[in-house]
């Protein structure tokens, strides 16, 4: 909420600067965003007005006009503005004035005419705050003073405060509600405004009904006839609105504005001429409409709050007013509202039509339901003195078992010390809770706290705590440390800290990503077809509008922005959770996962090294350098797999026993295309849950004698893998078998299509004697006649 | 005979000392030492000589062998370490030149801040949890304390989806699980991802909280305030001026909002907002079954990427998210 300082310091005046002002006030919990002059600096300008106007000899745009400043002399001043002209009054740089710009005003001739002066528009006074709807030099009130100091008649000195008001704290939306918070933390009073009722005559003829008594337990209206709504607003109010950013319409309205700003009561006014019958409070029949004053036409709903004529809806109830009721210049009589509606009733509206006024902003928060009354006395005094007319008396419907309930709170005086860690004397809490407004009953244990009607947010002995914490001042708290026992955390071994699986990343050369959970539904149909859209109702847009079920797309966008940044090797990983749900029945998972993206050289760029775009083999090295860390490597093996994101030819299904655990491979083509890359791009994802469960070691005792090493190169078809030769192989040797280790894989020259020469290094030991070379050499040839027997394997020559 | 050997010593002497290198030594061993050297033929003459000669000659040989001996081993040595030395001299590499092989990656500034917050309450005895981030009504909102159809609720510019769930707008749903599982005392922290449909300059809809949460007997706001200092300064290292605001959190009476004293870089001191933290509310307590008349808890929410970017002093929030390697590099 946006205040003018010196309208608050009218209210209540703490001895403090403004700078002290605003850091009480973010001590109060009113935290104050910015603080902004009302005008720039500057001095000798003065009220004035203009008295003669006639074009410039020698210029089509300027004017030169008399000015009277209020002295002896009235100044001759050539303006370049299109709206000068006599009569009207103006703010005028006199001569050696400073402007905020830095321009000094001088006598000077322009084409030829003299001008002694400068009449100023707003923005050459850097005025802040004028919702002026002309354009050129400033145009003052027809009763500002002649002569006067312009910087005291704006309140040029003034700053707006603009404070951001908790949702609690809807009784800190007003000048006097601010006002009430300073006084209570300074120990001082307000000046309250003083209210009174107008003496009237006639007794009211127009019907106010309520049929929906549970959604506005508190209905005040009154009829002002004959009034004269073309007057102009005083000066001192246009002011207060445009200091809380409110722009000046025309009286009634401003007025309805200002006692809002003013007392935190929202009023309403209808023209009583458009009205048909008496007006009626209820809720809205269903597809009714209404047009409301910014023109938006709404379709209401059953639970829809509305005041309305005998025909339709004239008011969205607490929101916003119907145009076809509204109050213009013409208005001759006037039904002023003033009522209390039910919080929740004006929020789910406002909710429902995506209509917020600083009306609603105020019901939603709750409005004091002792208010309006004097809130329409306050209205009427200002109204009949600014658009005279008559008014009729009060009408009101009220519910008082319906309006809201301040019974006494039960606050136990250990608690404040048990919650605050501070001891405050019952005489210290009772001082403050009288500060506060509220009414202290002393028992054996405590206090029976009453808080006043305006205090929505006081419900429970916490909230009282709260109040005394804050004017007490949590800067006056003190810190003490906690004492709790000592216990020791679980920390398991068989856990693998997510720390060290991206360490392990880190040093093999990856960055660590993070991308968003929500991505592009076109791309994620590329990824994840199989799964079910998770779609946001409302994101922020389209390529933000689904849950990710992969953590590829968004490495993909990470690793195509860097290509197109002219990074030709990019690493990259993320963690994070995936979003799956198979079909429309099935429960939702959300999967921690890790993924992998890498292109571009394998190791960069390095002299003494040749160049070597990675591949699938270089990912899997990464990939076994982290199962390797779990002591558990015997649990997971590789299946050739189809998942879509990856090349059918060069993909792989990591397995954890029985589960598919992950995939790493080689991009489609296809995806390819779609993210524009020209180079092959390897990526890898693992559900971090399989890679993060580990085995305590169990050391093994190795075999002291020497190992014998005997190599093979077979030639085998091109389809065989290695891992089913490798099992062949060791099921045939037994145990002895210390490893089977490929040196070499080789096709081409020498060797028929369809073939591949592969060869192997075999290693055998014996834990308990050195093996001879008769006996190795019977073994490789059992190896040999089994892989051409099996294998269709020749040894190559 | 004396004088043959001296002779023969003296062109020993000469020849070992123009040796060139190691097969000269050889030859010159074989000559003077070997099985038909020179000295050897000597040794092979003493049996001619009379008894009363023999031991004199035979000491006079083996004499005039040893030096020979301690000769050429002698200049061996000179030999090889002259040898070494030239090899040595010819060997160097330039030792300015890159190292190969992988260069390291980085972790996200994010996830080091992460983490190092972690770690310094661990220290303290506080345990991670982690909870979904697809959340329902019930743990984000209901169970702490927002009230349906008021502002504060409104406030949060939550993303929801069709079914009613939503994307956790803050971790305190965490604290909620935690407590509906486990019995005081209490003491966790909650890392993760939350999300609120805001972007702009200083938001993204997507960043990163921890809260912490301790609920035990006699758990004080005046402990919270210590704790909050001390955790910031241990962050920082450095002593940090702290301001604790009222703030607003309808899950935490009475509530905080921490300033921290922070220098720009234009050398202008602000206050700038950290965290938030508050007393539990004792109707949060109530919904998991704890007993505000004897429990009391703090809890307290911080934003990460916040802290990193104090930390690091990253001026943009929005590259946390954009993945420049030019960014990631330098962390």
């Amino acid at each position: 909420m946006k205040i003018s300082e010196n309208w608050l310091r009218q209210w209540v005046n703490p001895n403090l600067s403004t700078t002290e002002l605003v850091e009480q006030m973010a001590m109060m919990g009113l935290t104050i965003d910015v603080v902004l002059p009302v005008a720039g600096v500057f001095s000798h300008v003065v009220i004035g007005k203009v008295i003669a106007a006639k074009p410039h000899p020698d210029a089509v745009k300027l004017t030169c006009c008399t000015v009277d400043v209020g002295q002896s002399e009235s100044l001759s001043i050539v303006c370049g503005a299109p709206n000068v002209r006599a009569g009207l009054k103006v703010a005028v740089a006199l001569m050696d004035a400073v402007l905020p710009n830095g321009v000094k005003i001088k006598k000077v001739k322009l084409r030829g005419e003299n001008s002694e002066g400068m009449i100023c528009s707003a923005s050459e006074l850097g005025l802040q705050f004028l919702q002026t709807a002309s354009e050129g030099i400033l145009e003052l009130p027809e009763d500002a003073p002649i002569g006067e100091d312009f910087r005291t008649y704006f309140q040029a000195d003034d700053h707006v405060l603009d404070v951001e008001i908790t949702p609690n704290r809807g009784d800190c939306l007003s000048a006097r509600g601010l006002a009430r918070d300073i006084a209570a933390m300074n120990k001082i009073s307000i000046q309250d405004v003083a209210i009174k009722a107008v003496c009237v005559a006639k007794p009211n003829t127009f019907s106010v009904e309520v049929k929906a008594i549970d959604d506005c337990p508190r209905y005040i209206g009154r009829v002002i006839k004959n009034i004269d709504n073309t007057r102009q607003t005083p000066f001192w109010i246009q002011r207060c609105l445009q200091r809380s950013g409110i722009r000046p319409i025309n009286a009634v309205v401003d007025v309805c504005n200002y006692v809002m700003l003013e007392l935190g009561q929202p009023m309403h006014g209808f023209d009583l001429s458009t009205l048909h019958g008496g007006l009626v409070i209820r809720k809205a029949n269903p597809s009714e409409i209404i047009r409301l004053l910014d023109e938006r036409e709404i379709i209401l709903s059953s639970e829809d709050l509305v005041i309305a004529d005998q025909q339709k809806p004239q008011a969205l109830a607490g929101i916003m007013g119907g145009v076809e009721s509204a109050v213009s210049s013409k208005t001759i009589d006037l039904f002023l509202e003033s009522a209390f509606f039910i919080p929740k009733t004006v929020c789910l509206s406002a909710r429902r039509h995506d209509i917020h006024s600083d009306s609603s902003y105020r019901f939603e928060r709750g409005v004091d339901f002792q208010l309006p009354m004097n809130a329409m006395e306050r209205a009427t005094e200002l109204l009949l003195s600014i658009v005279g007319g008559e008014a009729l008396q009060i009408v009101e419907v009220v519910s008082e078992h319906r309006l809201p309930k301040r019974e006494p709170i039960v606050l136990r005086r250990d608690d404040i010390a048990r919650i605050l860690g501070i001891y405050l004397s019952d005489h210290h809490v009772i001082d403050i809770f009288h500060a506060l407004r509220m009414r202290v009953h002393e028992t054996t244990h405590g206090f029976e706290i009453t808080p006043p009607s305006d205090r929505f947010d006081m419900t429970s002995s916490i909230d009282l705590i709260e109040e005394l914490a804050r004017l007490f001042g949590y800067e006056n708290i003190p810190a003490s440390p906690i004492t709790l026992p000592l216990s020791m955390q679980p920390y398991s071994e068989k856990e693998m800290s997510l720390s060290r699986i991206r360490s392990c990343l880190v040093d093999r050369s990856y960055h660590e990503a993070i991308t968003y959970s929500f991505i592009d539904p076109k791309i994620h149909e590329l990824f994840s077809p199989q799964l079910q859209l998770i779609s946001l109702k409302n994101p922020l847009s389209m390529d933000m509008s689904v849950m990710r079920g992969s953590l590829w797309p968004g490495l993909l966008k990470a690793m195509q922005m860097n290509l197109h940044h002219h990074q030709s090797r990019v690493r990259l990983f993320e963690t994070g959770l995936t979003f799956e749900k198979n079909d429309h029945e099935s429960q939702l998972n959300q999967v921690s996962r890790l993924a992998i993206a890498a292109t571009g050289d394998c190791y960069g760029e390095q002299w003494g090294m040749p160049k070597k775009n990675i591949d699938f083999y270089d990912v899997k090295s990464d990939v076994l350098a982290l199962l390797a860390l779990t002591h558990r490597t015997q649990d997971f093996h590789w299946k050739k797999c189809t998942h879509h994101a990856l090349h059918p030819g060069r993909g792989a299904a990591l397995y954890d026993q029985e589960m598919c655990v992950g995939w790493l491979g080689e991009l489609h083509p296809v995806i390819m295309e779609a993210f524009d890359f020209k180079q092959s791009v390897i990526v890898a994802e693992f559900q971090l849950k399989h890679l993060q469960c580990a085995n305590i070691p169990v050391f093994q005792m190795f075999s002291r004698f020497p190992g014998m090493r005997r190599d093979l190169a077979l030639i085998v078809n091109d389809a065989l893998n290695a891992r089913e030769l490798e099992i062949a192989i060791k099921k045939t040797v037994g145990s002895i078998l210390q490893s089977v280790q490929i040196f070499d894989i080789y096709q081409g020259k020498g060797i028929e299509n369809g073939k591949k020469s592969i060869a192997l290094g075999l290693t055998f030991q014996d834990p308990s004697r050195t093996l001879r070379d008769e006996e190795i050499n019977e073994i490789i040839h059992g190896v040999v006649s089994m892989l051409e027997k099996e294998f269709y394997a020749t040894l190559r020559t | 005979m004396q004088q043959e050997l001296n002779h023969i010593l003296d062109e020993a002497k000469s020849s070992i000392l123009i040796s060139k290198d190691a097969v000269d030594i050889q030859q010159l061993r074989v000559k003077y030492l070997g099985k038909k050297g020179q000295l050897t033929e000597f040794l092979k003459m003493l049996g001619t000589l009379n008894s009363d000669e023999r031991p004199k000659a035979g000491q006079a040989i083996n004499q005039a062998k040893q030096i020979i001996q301690d000769l050429l081993n002698a200049r061996e040595n000179q030999l090889k370490t002259a040898a070494l030395n030239t090899r040595l001299e010819a060997e160097f590499i330039d030792i300015t030149l890159p190292g190969r092989g992988h260069l390291s990656g980085n972790e996200h500034p994010v996830t080091k801040v992460r983490d190092r917050v972690s770690k310094l309450f661990a220290t303290m005895g506080f345990s991670v949890a982690e909870g979904p981030e697809i959340e329902d009504d019930y743990h984000n909102f209901a169970a702490l304390n927002f009230v349906e159809h008021h502002p504060a609720k409104e406030s949060q510019d939550t993303f929801y989806f069709p079914d009613g769930a939503l994307l956790r707008t803050h971790t305190s749903p965490v604290q909620i699980r935690v407590m509906s599982k486990q019995k005081p005392p209490i003491r966790v922290i909650t890392p993760g991802r939350v999300y609120r449909r805001d972007s702009d300059l200083t938001h993204t809809p997507m960043f990163h909280q921890l809260e912490g949460l301790v609920v035990d007997k006699h758990c004080t706001f005046s402990n919270l305030k210590e704790l909050i200092q001390t955790f910031l300064n241990q962050f920082f290292e450095t002593t940090i001026s702290l301001r604790f605001r009222p703030g607003y959190f309808p899950f935490t009476e009475p509530s905080a909002e921490v300033d921290i004293g922070w220098k720009t870089k234009s050398n202008e001191y602000k206050w700038l907002e950290v965290l938030g933290c508050g007393m539990v509310h004792p109707n949060v307590l109530r919904n998991v079954n704890i007993d505000p008349d004897i429990y009391s808890g703090f809890a307290f929410g911080i934003g990460l990427d916040r802290l990193a970017m104090l930390r690091y002093e990253i001026t943009d929030l929005r590259m946390l998210f954009e993945n420049d390697l030019r960014f990631l590099g330098q962390f």
